[in-house]
């Protein structure tokens, strides 16, 4: 979903988890943050439209608890 | 070999997929062969990205040639989690990520890959729930293929294995178990693994029998030289006792002679005990499948020409190329009726053609079937002629995939008009040709009044039309408990347009996953369907099951799951009724 999401926007998009950061553009790194259900993690967004994607994301975030 | 083996070893595990087999073992070693390891120079950096891009594209290609064998088989999970496999193989991890390790590294390919793999399997290994564990079967399985194709190996889907062996593995991957051919592998037997895995799914559509759960320590204490696999009762017999053997030899023969009966019951013709004829057609997707085609068939219900062309880089068959093959599959029809669909492209299927398109959100809702044909024109109407064409020889139907509006009937109509026109122009006496609809969305079924009103014949796309209606992806394992084929919103559906195309009489075909089913069989004649096209394997089992039934048992199952309101009932109701005939 996250990814999917992602794959037409122009913005630099990355996930933290333990100090960790990752291009949210890749499910394998995604995955490779090895963060279950209900688990906390940062998000940065930079680029033009920021402000999309971070509404498109709250919104998966919201419905899906937290699934890539 | 110990000859002083006198006790047979029994050994319980969980079965999932059926069968029975006798052989010889063969243990599939899972060591990690030797990876070289090597640094390289900067000026080396270039070659060696080049080498790990080669090998990626050809892993894509290995997948996109499964997958569509895959296809031709009837094995739709079996194909999604290939199309998963593939979307990893782009992912940016596996592209840009890896060779700037290459880069940074300066070691060669294989070793820098390792790494990254290793990483990612320390990773989840920390976690243990189902989900992480099944991506981390996927991740290994790729990077498998992909060091495969680094180290240039022949065959990189399957070592060199005895024909009828029993492999043991302690996990088999998924895309091993799809290569793997019925013919070669008596039967798998796992450590790891369960009914659910994609590996699971892929040996029950093959016909292999699979246990999994097994210890295989036991194996590694004594001399097996010969195994029986039940994969009814999940057990594995290690050097099985002359009887014991005998035993299975009987089962085996049991099996095989019903085979054997079904051959010997071709000539019976498929009709209910009252009489009522039910016409069994044949899904096609090559001409190997038309000439290897064992039962006697009705005509070919659907023939999938997207497969015919797939070999095609570009996907642009020559309009001569396309006649030359269409007539020859006619050719074959025996003056037989041959529902021929149109292209069925769209970008879940054929991500390859699209590469050009932007990459879509949900291919699944969107720019495939008769929306795709309708915009591609060109590739449309060089089909249709051809078909024309070809249909010269013999019976031919035209059938428009995906239609979820009458404006798209009548669209498509138009333009087959005015192919035929054309062709007539240029002097070639073509004949009409029925023009049929696949109801597969919701939607074509609530309008299936009208849109019968103006064709002339019904097809009933069960797959497509589960998942359209319930709002479950069919291909996605979290899903599974919720794709109900059985669900009382379909056998409603089924039995509105079984309704329409009775009072305009015209003939209505059921094909996808249900109509070669037999346990569907009674429901669907009861909902009065009579005309099913199957995949060709299950063609004797659907005749066995309509011989055992009447026209009125049937109605009397219908007339019941129509007023149930939980598809668990409607699934009980069937099981019942399949073992008992009323």
């Amino acid at each position: 979903m996250i990814v999917r999401l992602l794959q037409n926007c122009h913005s630099h998009v990355s996930f933290t988890y333990k100090e960790e950061t990752v291009n949210a553009k890749s499910i394998m790194s995604i995955l490779m943050l090895a963060a279950g259900k209900n688990a906390q993690i940062a998000v940065s967004v930079e680029g033009d439209d920021a402000k999309e994607i971070l509404e498109g994301l709250e919104k998966i975030f919201d419905e899906r608890e937290i699934e890539v | 070999m110990s000859s002083d083996v006198e006790k047979e070893v029994r050994l319980l595990g969980i079965s999932v997929s059926e069968g029975i087999a006798i052989g010889a073992p063969f243990l599939l070693s899972s060591v990690d062969e030797e990876t070289p390891d090597f640094a390289i120079s900067h000026g080396e950096v270039d070659a060696e990205i080049a080498r790990y891009r080669e090998a990626v594209f050809s892993s894509k290609e290995d997948l996109h040639r499964l997958q569509k064998d895959l296809e031709m088989e009837g094995s739709d999970e079996a194909m999604n989690f290939i199309e998963t496999h593939i979307q990893m193989l782009d992912d940016p991890m596996m592209t840009v990520h890896m060779e700037g390790k290459i880069r940074e590294r300066l070691r060669n390919t294989e070793s820098v890959f390792q790494s990254v793999i290793h990483e990612y399997e320390h990773r989840f290994s920390e976690r243990t729930d189902a989900f992480f564990q099944e991506r981390l079967v996927d991740v290994m399985d790729i990077s498998k293929r992909i060091l495969g194709h680094l180290g240039k190996k022949e065959d990189v889907m399957l070592p060199p294995i005895p024909t009828g062996s029993i492999v043991f593995a302690e996990e088999i991957s998924p895309s091993y178990t799809a290569a793997a051919q019925p013919a070669q592998i008596g039967a798998i037997v796992t450590n790891h693994g369960g009914g659910n895995s994609h590996a699971a799914l892929i040996a029950r559509s093959k016909g292999i029998p699979y246990i999994a759960d097994v210890d295989l320590s036991r194996l590694k204490e004594i001399d097996v030289d010969q195994v029986i696999i039940d994969g009814y009762g999940g057990l594995v017999i290690l050097n099985p006792l002359e009887e014991t053997i005998r035993e299975y030899q009987e089962k085996q023969s049991q099996l095989m002679t019903r085979y054997q009966k079904f051959l010997d019951n071709d000539h019976l013709e498929s009709k209910t005990k009252d009489g009522e004829k039910i016409a069994l057609c044949a899904n096609v997707g090559t001409l190997r499948d038309l000439e290897t085609f064992p039962y006697a068939h009705d005509g070919v219900g659907l023939f999938r020409t997207e497969y015919l062309f797939l070999e095609t880089k570009e996907f642009y068959p020559s309009e001569d190329f396309q006649e030359k093959t269409y007539r020859e599959a006619i050719e074959k029809m025996d003056g037989r009726n041959m529902v021929i669909r149109v292209f069925d492209l769209g970008g879940d299927k054929n991500p390859d053609l699209f590469l050009h398109t932007r990459r879509e959100p949900n291919p699944i809702l969107g720019f495939r079937g008769i929306r795709f044909l309708l915009k591609n024109q060109k590739l449309f109407t060089l089909q249709l002629r051809a078909i024309f064409k070809a249909a010269m020889h013999g019976k031919v139907s035209l059938l428009l995939p995906l239609i979820s509006d009458i404006g798209e009937l009548r669209e498509s109509k138009r333009i087959i008009a005015g192919v035929q026109k054309e062709l007539r122009e240029e002097g070639f006496e073509v004949p009409d040709l029925p023009i049929g609809c696949m109801i597969e969305v919701p939607s074509a079924v609530m309008i299936c009044d009208a849109i019968a009103e103006e064709c002339d014949f019904l097809s009933l796309g069960t797959n497509d039309l589960v998942q359209y209606t319930l709002g479950v992806d069919r291909g996605n394992p979290a899903m599974s408990e919720l794709y109900y084929p059985a669900h009382p919103s379909v056998i409603r559906m089924i039995k509105m347009i079984a309704i329409e195309a009775e009072k305009r009489g015209i003939p209505l075909t059921i094909c996808g996953e249900i109509a070669s089913n037999t346990l569907f069989t009674p429901l669907l004649i009861g909902l009065g369907l009579k005309e099913f096209s199957i995949c060709t394997r299950y063609l004797p089992f659907i005749k066995e099951t309509v011989r055992k039934w009447s026209v009125e048992e049937a109605t009397e199952i219908a007339e019941q799951a129509l007023k149930m309101t939980e598809p668990q009932a409607i699934s009980d109701l069937l099981t019942k009724v399949q073992k008992r005939p009323l």
